[in-house]
C-alpha cells in the first residue's frame, strides 16, 4: 500500500477510539466521573467516536484508575498484555501517577509506571468531565500516530 | 409504548450536549482547580506541608529564603492548604487544564521562591507578612497606613511599635 | 430492470457482498445517530461503522491459547459469506429479482440460522466461560424466536399460495409479484398479526435491546465475541451488517415490497430499509432495558407465537 493511501486510512481509523476502563485499586470517584463523561447527554464523547466496550481485546485506549494496589497487580498487568497493540494508556485522577492520598500505604504496590508505560495523565481528584476529554484528545491524537 | 412521549420530547427539545471540546468550555467563577501560590505574600509557617494530605507541598532551601514546590500530579484538591493558609498565599483558581502527556509530568509544578526580608526598625532577617496575614494579626487595627508600616517591621519592632501606640493612646 | 445478474456478481457486489455492507453499515450509523438524537445527545457521524470496520483492520489479532485455534480462525467467515448469498436472494421489486437457481424461502431461512451457528461457534472455539454462557444463550434465542419467525414466513407463503390455486408459493419473487398485483400485506388486516410477530423477531435476531442477553456488554463481557479482535472482529461486524440488510429486506419482501422501476426503486427500498430499522429497532433500543434469558425465552414461547399461529390460522381457514 501506498504511503498516501496509508495516511488516509490512518486518518480514517483515528475516528473510531474505543476505550476500555481498568479500575486498579481506586476509590471509584474516577470511575464515576468516566461513567458520566459517557454516558450522560451533556458531555457526550460518541461525537468524537469514542465508545465503551466490554472486552479488553476490543480497546484502544486504555483508561485506568486507581492506585496499583497489591491485590490487584497481577490481574491488572495480565489485562495490559490481553490488550491488542497498537494502544494508549491514559492514567485518570492522581492515584495512578503519585498514588494521591495513599502514597505511603502498605497495600499500594508503586507508581504505575514502574509497570506499565503510561502515555498521558490527567490529574484531578477526580478530574472534571471536561477535563477528562481534553486529556482524551490528548490520547487520540497520540493514537491516531500508531495506527 | 409508554416511552414515546419521552421520545417525542427529546426529539423535539433537541441535544442537550456541551459543545466542548468543539468551542470554551463554561467554567463558573468559583471552580476549584489547581492551587496558586503567591511567593511575595508566604510568610513560611509551613502549616500547609503539615496538613497536605497526600504530601504534595515540599519546602526546600534556597540562598537567601525557601523555595515551595506543589506538585500538581499529587495534589488531590482539598484545599486545606489553602483553608489554613493564614497568610492567603495559596489559593484555588478556575484552572482545570492540567491533562498532559508523560514527558511533561515533572514539569507540573507550581514553584516559587520566598526571601527574607529586612526589618525596617533593626534591620535583622524577617520574613514576609502578607496584607492578609497583617489584618488577621491586628483585626483592631484599621488605619491602613499603619498596617502597611507593621508590614514591614520584626515581631519584635511590630511589639514594642504597638506598646508605645498603647502608651501613647 | 436488471434481471438474473450473473451469479458471483449478484453475490458479491449488487444486491449482496458491497451493496448491502454498504447500506448495513450506514444504517447501523443512522440507527445510533437516531438512538443518540432520542437521548439528547448529540451521536457519532453517520459514516461511523465505516471507521470502526477500517480501524478494526489495522490492529493485532490475538488468538486465544486454551481454545480451538483453527475454528476460532476460520468460523468467522461463514457468516458474511452465508449472509452475502441470502442478500442476492432478497428481491427488490422494479431492481432485482434473483435468479431460480439461489433457492426459494426455505433456503433463505436456512441461510438466517448460520450467524446465529456462527456466534455459537465463535463462543465455544474461544475457550472462554464467558464465551461457553454466550453459546448457550445465544443457542436458547434462537430456539425462542425460529418458531415465531417459520409461523410468519408460512402465513406469507401459504397467503400467496393459496391465492394462485396451489397450496404454498415459496419463491421470494412470486411473493413480490402478487402483492405488486394485489396490494401489499400491510394493508391486509389477516396480515397484521404476523407484522407485529415479525417486529418483535427482528430486534432478537439482530441482538438489540430488549433481546442481546448473548451479546450483553457488561453481564458476560460481550460474550462469544469476547475473544476476538482485529480483522476477525471486523469479520462479525460485516456479518452483522450484511444479516441487518439480508432481515430487513425479508420483512419488505413479506409486507411492503411494492415501489416504483430503477433507480428511484433502490432509493425507496433504502429508505424503507432505514424506516423499518429505526421503528423495531432503535426506538425500543433506547427504551427498554435487557431481558434476562429467561425472561425473553418464556416471551418469545407467549406473544409472538400466539400471534403467528393466529396469522396462519386466519389464512388457511380461508377468511
Amino acid at each position: 500500500m501506498s504511503l498516501i493511501s496509508r495516511s488516509f486510512l490512518s486518518r480514517i481509523a483515528a475516528r473510531s477510539p474505543w476505550l476500555y476502563r481498568i479500575n486498579a485499586g481506586s476509590c471509584n470517584g474516577c470511575d464515576v466521573e468516566l461513567a458520566t463523561t459517557a454516558f450522560l447527554p451533556r458531555y457526550d464523547i460518541e461525537r468524537l467516536g469514542c465508545q465503551y466496550c466490554g472486552s479488553p481485546k476490543h480497546a484502544d485506549i486504555l483508561l485506568i484508575t486507581g492506585v496499583l494496589t497489591a491485590r490487584v497487580k497481577d490481574k491488572v498487568l495480565a489485562l495490559y498484555e490481553e490488550v491488542p497493540d497498537p494502544k494508549v494508556t491514559v492514567a485518570i485522577g492522581v492515584c495512578p501517577i503519585s498514588g494521591g492520598v495513599f502514597r505511603e500505604s502498605y497495600a499500594v504496590a508503586g507508581p504505575f509506571e514502574n509497570y506499565i508505560p503510561i502515555d498521558v495523565n490527567i490529574p484531578g481528584c477526580p478530574p472534571r468531565p471536561q477535563a477528562i476529554i481534553e486529556g482524551l484528545q490528548k490520547a487520540i491524537v497520540l493514537w491516531a500516530d500508531r495506527i | 409504548m409508554w416511552y414515546l412521549p419521552v421520545l417525542l420530547k427529546n426529539l423535539i427539545e433537541g441535544p442537550a450536549t456541551e459543545s466542548f471540546p468543539f468551542s470554551e468550555p463554561r467554567t463558573p467563577a468559583t471552580t476549584r482547580g489547581r492551587m496558586s501560590f503567591s511567593a511575595e505574600d508566604c510568610a513560611l509557617c509551613r502549616m500547609c506541608a503539615r496538613v497536605c494530605p497526600a504530601g504534595a507541598i515540599q519546602f526546600g532551601k534556597v540562598d537567601g529564603g525557601q523555595s515551595f514546590t506543589l506538585w500538581h500530579n499529587s495534589c488531590v484538591f482539598c484545599g486545606l492548604c489553602a483553608h489554613y493558609c493564614d497568610s492567603k498565599a495559596l489559593k484555588p483558581i478556575p484552572d482545570w487544564h492540567l491533562s498532559h502527556t508523560t514527558d511533561a509530568t515533572y514539569d507540573m509544578v507550581e514553584e516559587g521562591q520566598v526571601f527574607a526580608q529586612k526589618c525596617g526598625g533593626c534591620g535583622r532577617q524577617k520574613m514576609p507578612v502578607s496584607e492578609a496575614l497583617a489584618h488577621k494579626l491586628y483585626p483592631e487595627i484599621e488605619d491602613k497606613a499603619e498596617i502597611a508600616a507593621l508590614r514591614t517591621l520584626c515581631p519584635s519592632c511590630r511589639k514594642s511599635r504597638l506598646a508605645t501606640r498603647d502608651a501613647a493612646a | 430492470m436488471v434481471e438474473f445478474l450473473s451469479l458471483p456478481l449478484s453475490v458479491l457486489i449488487f444486491p449482496g457482498g458491497l451493496f448491502a455492507l454498504g447500506l448495513g453499515l450506514l444504517i447501523k450509523g443512522l440507527d445510533r445517530k437516531v438512538a443518540a438524537r432520542l437521548q439528547r445527545r448529540v451521536g457519532p457521524p453517520l459514516l461511523q461503522p465505516f471507521f470502526d470496520l477500517i480501524k478494526l483492520a489495522g490492529k493485532d489479532s490475538l488468538i486465544p491459547a486454551e481454545g480451538h485455534a483453527g475454528l476460532f480462525r476460520w468460523v468467522p467467515l461463514a457468516g458474511p459469506a452465508a449472509m452475502a448469498l441470502a442478500a442476492a436472494m432478497i428481491p427488490i421489486a422494479g431492481v432485482y429479482r434473483p435468479s431460480a437457481g439461489l433457492g426459494d424461502l426455505l433456503v433463505l431461512f436456512y441461510l438466517l440460522a448460520v450467524p446465529a451457528v456462527v456466534l455459537m461457534l465463535a463462543g465455544a472455539a474461544s475457550g472462554s466461560p464467558f464465551g461457553a454462557i454466550g453459546f448457550s444463550r445465544e443457542m436458547t434465542m434462537m430456539i425462542a424466536y425460529e418458531l415465531p419467525i417459520l409461523l410468519v414466513l408460512l402465513s406469507v407463503a401459504v397467503a400467496v399460495g393459496m391465492a394462485q390455486g396451489g397450496a404454498i408459493a415459496l419463491s421470494l419473487s412470486d411473493i413480490v409479484a402478487y402483492q405488486q398485483v394485489h396490494g401489499p400485506f400491510i394493508a391486509d388486516p389477516r396480515m397484521w398479526p404476523a407484522l407485529l410477530c415479525f417486529l418483535f423477531f427482528l430486534p432478537a435476531t439482530l441482538g438489540a435491546m430488549p433481546f442481546d442477553s448473548p451479546e450483553a456488554e457488561t453481564e458476560i463481557l460481550e460474550g462469544p465475541l469476547l475473544d476476538y479482535s482485529g480483522p476477525l472482529l471486523g469479520v462479525f461486524k460485516m456479518m452483522s451488517a450484511l444479516k441487518l440488510v439480508v432481515v430487513l429486506g425479508l420483512g419488505i419482501t413479506f409486507f411492503f415490497p411494492n415501489g416504483p422501476d430503477g433507480i428511484l426503486g433502490l432509493g425507496v427500498f433504502a429508505v424503507k430499509c432505514a424506516v423499518l430499522a429505526i421503528l423495531s429497532v432503535t426506538v425500543v433500543r433506547v427504551s427498554t432495558g435487557r431481558m434476562r434469558i429467561d425472561q425473553a425465552f418464556r416471551f418469545f414461547l407467549k406473544l409472538p407465537l400466539a400471534l403467528g399461529t393466529t396469522s396462519l390460522v386466519i389464512v388457511l381457514s380461508g377468511i
